[in-house]
């Protein structure tokens, strides 16, 4: 009954988690998977997946607010994307880039962080992105802008905007969230082609799968994840050292690795991370003393941030293995005033059964 | 191998009920005897989600018991809840990583050493790659202010800087520990 159920990943083909066979009391904790586990549910990366288009045969219609001269720069940006090796989730990156610095036109001015900031990417004269000329110039701005891109490390595991934020390192890490979709909508209207790449994802690791909702039931709560319930709510004694534990939660397998996590009820997301045991942890406060939490995601399976207003049902997060878990499952737990509560028979209560 | 587990804390769990399902239950499921919605004032934060009508057979935990998956001890301190001292903090917390923040003269090493203390473990990752050269602020200009409550382990304050507002969330783990900084948000047209 230690074995938690390990899986195949669903939204996320390549993925794929070990089961594994352990012989430990239930109590066994194993750090098999770090909390950066790489998510490989992008396109593939490199040369298989770049998109090409010719400057010259850009057609004269709009792709929504982008006119023929902003669409223009938009193929450079891609043309000096393939031309570097990129695949079009890179490609896409820059465009929406482009769109959060300079909405796609070769400004010659700068702004308030950055009065020396020109061009496509606002690259500033501090001698980095290169001449006036060069950073005035849509294809080689965007050379040097993939350049500095290349040197962002496990770009597969990381979101859009901050592949895009640790390239400028401008002061918003989120800021380029917003032009992802835009930048998605371009890059297909050019290419012409079926990218893959989902759109709401300028923030996700994952941008070929998009999130999917819950069920919610007529209480207002919704089922947090797919069963079955691999291990209950209760206490446990260590059989050596009769050190006695709580399991303060219900384990659910989730559908497997990177399956979809549910908020429970509508709140507040207070807390987004990882704790002293490594457990990729998500809080919600639903108010009136309730709140749950959702634990073992790695940190690209963690799609919420600290301050988020969250609804019953949304999809927050992604099954992971982090912590104390020996393999992909959610554990779920529901606290009244600070301690938890039995899950099973309090989702029961509101019409929800747990595992089913 | 398995003990029965507790039910020491039924009656506390029944005491929750009563004193939070009044106002925001719209269901069936209120209790018999519920405050009228207008009795609340607008500026309180919701009293919380429809929960069982039996929460007295539902299993809870007690105080000191010790988490199989966090290693942590449960409920080690109460349970936040809003007074003027916590919004005090709170403003503060905001208005300090705000001035620690908009601060674009600095190297970074300097720069980085007084803010990511302010920050929560989230937010140090995701602020770790800013340029202190490319904030677009040069300091607080007024009084920082709440301006969503919803959660007594967060809130949404504003804070002006000579650019305009920022928003920024903190959050408290529990109602001893301090306001850590989650994001800093720009206002409308600044990056």
């Amino acid at each position: 009954m230690s074995n938690r159920k390990a899986g195949v990943g669903i939204g996320c083909a390549a993925f794929v988690a070990v089961p594994v066979l352990i012989v430990a009391p239930i109590t066994g904790f194993l750090l098999l998977f770090g909390p950066n586990a790489n998510a490989s549910c992008n396109p593939e990366a490199g040369t298989v997946s770049s998109v090409t288009i010719e400057p010259a045969s850009v057609p004269q219609n709009k792709i929504g607010n982008y006119g023929h001269e902003q669409l223009v720069n938009a193929a450079y940006v891609i043309q000096a994307g393939k031309d570097l090796g990129l695949g079009v989730r890179d490609q896409t990156i820059g465009v929406m880039t482009a769109m959060g610095e300079s909405g796609l036109r070769v400004i010659d001015y700068g702004d308030a962080a950055g009065p020396d900031s020109r061009g496509l990417f606002q690259q500033r004269a501090n001698g980095a992105w290169g001449s006036y000329a060069d950073r005035m110039n849509p294809y080689i701005s965007a050379t040097n802008y993939f350049k500095a891109l290349m040197k962002v490390q496990d770009r597969e595991s990381l979101e859009p905007t901050i592949i895009a934020h640790r390239t400028q390192r401008n002061a918003d890490p989120n800021h380029y969230t917003r032009y992802w979709d835009s930048a998605v909508a371009v890059v297909e209207g050019l290419s012409g082609i079926d990218t893959g790449l989902a759109t709401g994802t300028g923030n996700q690791v994952c941008a070929s799968t998009g999130t999917t909702p819950g069920q919610v039931s007529t209480t207002g709560w919704a089922v947090p994840a797919k069963g079955p319930i691999t291990s209950p709510f209760g206490y446990r004694i260590h059989p050596i050292t009769g050190v006695r534990k709580l399991h303060a939660g219900t384990d659910l397998s989730g559908g497997g690795c990177e399956g979809p996590i549910w908020a429970a009820q509508s709140g507040v997301v207070t807390f987004v991370g990882f704790d002293s045991g490594g457990n990729g942890t998500m809080t919600i406060d639903h108010g009136g003393g309730v709140q749950t939490k959702y634990l073992h995601e790695y940190a690209s399976g963690m799609l919420v941030s600290e301050g988020q207003q969250v609804k019953a049902g949304d999809q927050i997060g992604r099954v992971g293995s982090s912590g104390g878990s020996t393999g992909c499952h959610l554990h779920f737990s529901v606290y009244l005033n600070n301690k938890p509560v039995d899950p099973v028979p309090f989702m029961q209560g509101l019409g929800i059964t747990l595992g089913s | 191998m398995k003990k029965p587990l507790q039910w020491t804390s039924a009656a506390l769990l029944v005491g929750v009920v009563g004193a939070c399902g009044g106002g925001g239950s719209t269901t069936r499921e209120a209790p018999p005897n519920p405050t009228p919605t207008s009795a609340i004032p607008t500026s309180s934060p919701p009293s919380g989600p429809v929960l069982p009508t039996d929460l007295s057979t539902v299993p809870s935990a007690t105080s000191g018991d010790i988490d199989e998956d966090t290693g942590g001890t449960i409920a080690p301190q109460p349970a936040p809840t809003w007074d003027e001292q916590a919004r005090h903090n709170a403003n503060e917390a905001a208005e300090a990583a705000m001035t620690a923040f908009a601060r674009p003269f600095l190297d970074y090493p300097t720069w980085w050493a007084d803010l990511s203390p302010l920050l929560t473990q989230q937010a140090q990752q995701d602020y770790a790659y800013v340029d202190p050269a490319n904030v677009p602020a040069h300091g607080v200009v007024g009084d920082a202010r709440i301006t969503d409550q919803t959660s007594a382990y967060v809130a949404s304050v504003t804070v002006p800087t000579d650019v305009g507002p920022y928003l920024v969330v903190v959050t408290r783990a529990d109602a001893t520990a301090g306001w850590l900084v989650a994001s800093l948000t720009p206002p409308e047209g600044v990056k």
